[in-house]
């Protein structure tokens, strides 16, 4: 009975610490003790996971490696069936060239408005399964800086949500608390693409009257004050559904990357744009102020009256 | 007793390394079994409720170092809602029961997972669908059931030539 007891308070003592250090780190917006605790922690356990990631990376790949066999067989015979479909084609040389000057516009363009990157392993992933947070290996000292985005060769992967020295942690696309501005990069429609967690993304379109269809692809748009740069493929729009009011679309959009294969990323060294000062009429410059105005009413009185 | 802190250290920390490493290379569809909850019960089941919560407000704390957009020590309470609940269910259970192991690993781990998502959800306004948190909590139950037998016969012969000390004599 003793032992119940002391076991019950033993709890409440434990529940009411977790609860306190819960509503101190809500209070404090995350900025607190708590973030340096989870900075700390990255800076810790990062060369851990590294060399435990090492070590278990060829498991890993054999794994992989099973569990793909089934896709590419299926992708072989698909892509043998198309091979067949491009012989048989007749492709001009003159075609081709005009592709390759294309291309090769292109690639100007992509020199011309290269973006500075920090190529990254990933080392680990949060054990939460209501976050997707992942930690890549590379911090402060490579120049990575909070909000850069982080991409793949697939598309977009997420943004930098901490930076730690040597380490970092990318709150991924699909993560709920993550939201970007992206556009149709066909129609050059701008929305708000929310994570849902293992679901596909969520597209809040600005103008719902907007029309969309699924295959659509959704890239980023340079609206978020810059953060991310334009045109990176985010996803490809899987389903859309009207609303009986008609006010509401649901936009459901699959994310171009596969967040249960990331091996490698690029953070992206951008900087966002500094936000304009806030609007002044310059009227108000050339009209007195109240104060002034009340002067000069009573200096004209005196004026008057002398 | 020392000794018994560091094997309970090492096996928080062995958890908390697989669970973070590891686990991507299972393929659960991108769900994750909670390995650090599992020593936690495994604990509770081995050695009662005082140990469990005490394993569990360490648990807790390095669950919640390891996160980043969760409240930090829901986890710590969560855990030692569970550790609790295990260590003074263990005098009604028969140790070696597989049964036992099932019931108790699966039963809270699904109680964990829903009340950490109902914090976020409440706490923080995260849009998590419902259904999702249901369909998380019952896929990591079931791992966690699944792997209860297999990790809660260990824990009696790894703490074995450690003999509990203090308080943890009224457990015995």
């Amino acid at each position: 009975m003793f032992s119940h007891r002391r076991g019950r308070i033993f709890l409440i003592v434990a529940v009411i610490f977790g609860l306190t250090l819960a509503t101190i780190d809500i209070r404090g917006g995350g900025d607190g003790g708590a973030s340096s605790l989870r900075s700390g922690a990255t800076a810790v356990f990062s060369p851990v996971q590294v060399g435990v990631r090492w070590f278990v990376s060829p498991i890993s790949n054999a794994t992989r490696s099973v569990r793909e066999l089934t896709r590419i067989r299926r992708d072989n015979h698909a892509l043998r069936d198309r091979l067949e479909v491009l012989e048989q084609r007749v492709v001009s040389r003159r075609d081709l060239e005009r592709e390759n000057a294309e291309l090769r516009a292109l690639l100007a363009m992509r020199d011309r408005t290269s973006i500075d990157t920090v190529p990254a392993r990933t080392i680990a992933i949060s054990p939460s399964n209501f976050e997707w947070i992942i930690t890549i290996d590379v911090g402060r000292v490579d120049g990575v800086e909070r909000n850069m985005p982080v991409v793949n060769g697939d598309g977009l992967v997420g943004r930098i949500y901490s930076v730690g020295e040597r380490s970092s942690r990318v709150i991924a696309l699909i993560d709920p608390n993550f939201s970007v501005t992206v556009r149709s990069a066909s129609s050059g429609h701008v929305g708000v693409l929310d994570g849902r967690g293992a679901d596909p993304l969520s597209l809040r379109l600005l103008d719902s009257r907007v029309e969309m269809a699924a295959g659509d692809e959704i890239v980023t748009s340079s609206f978020d004050a810059g953060l991310y740069p334009e045109s990176i493929p985010v996803g490809v729009v899987r389903s859309v559904q009207r609303a009986s009011s008609q006010l509401i679309t649901d936009v459901l959009v699959n994310p171009y990357v596969d967040f249960t294969r990331l091996g490698h990323v690029l953070v992206l060294r951008t900087s966002p744009v500094e936000e304009p000062p806030p609007f002044v009429d310059t009227d108000q410059e050339v009209l007195p102020r109240p104060q002034d105005s009340a002067n000069t009413n009573d200096g004209g009185t005196e004026g008057a009256n002398g | 007793m020392g000794r018994r802190i560091a094997v309970f250290t090492v096996l928080i920390l062995l958890a908390a390394t697989i669970e973070t490493t590891l686990v991507p290379v299972v393929p659960l569809g991108g769900f994750q079994p909670d390995l650090l909850l599992l020593v936690v019960l495994a604990a509770a089941a081995t050695d009662g409720p005082f140990t469990g919560i005490r394993v569990a407000v360490v648990a807790g704390l390095v669950s919640d170092v390891l996160t980043s957009l969760s409240p930090f020590g829901v986890s710590v309470a969560v855990y030692a809602l569970c550790g609790y609940g295990v260590g003074v269910l263990k005098p009604y259970v028969y140790r070696e029961s597989v049964i036992a192991a099932v019931a108790l690993g699966g039963f809270f781990t699904v109680a964990a997972l829903v009340l950490s998502g109902g914090a976020l959800v409440l706490l923080q306004g995260v849009a998590l669908p419902w259904h999702y948190l249901f369909e998380v909590a019952l896929i990591a139950g079931t791992v966690n059931a699944f792997s209860a037998p297999l990790l809660f016969p260990v824990f009696p012969k790894l703490l074995g030539p450690f003999r509990p000390g203090g308080v943890s004599r009224h457990e015995l």
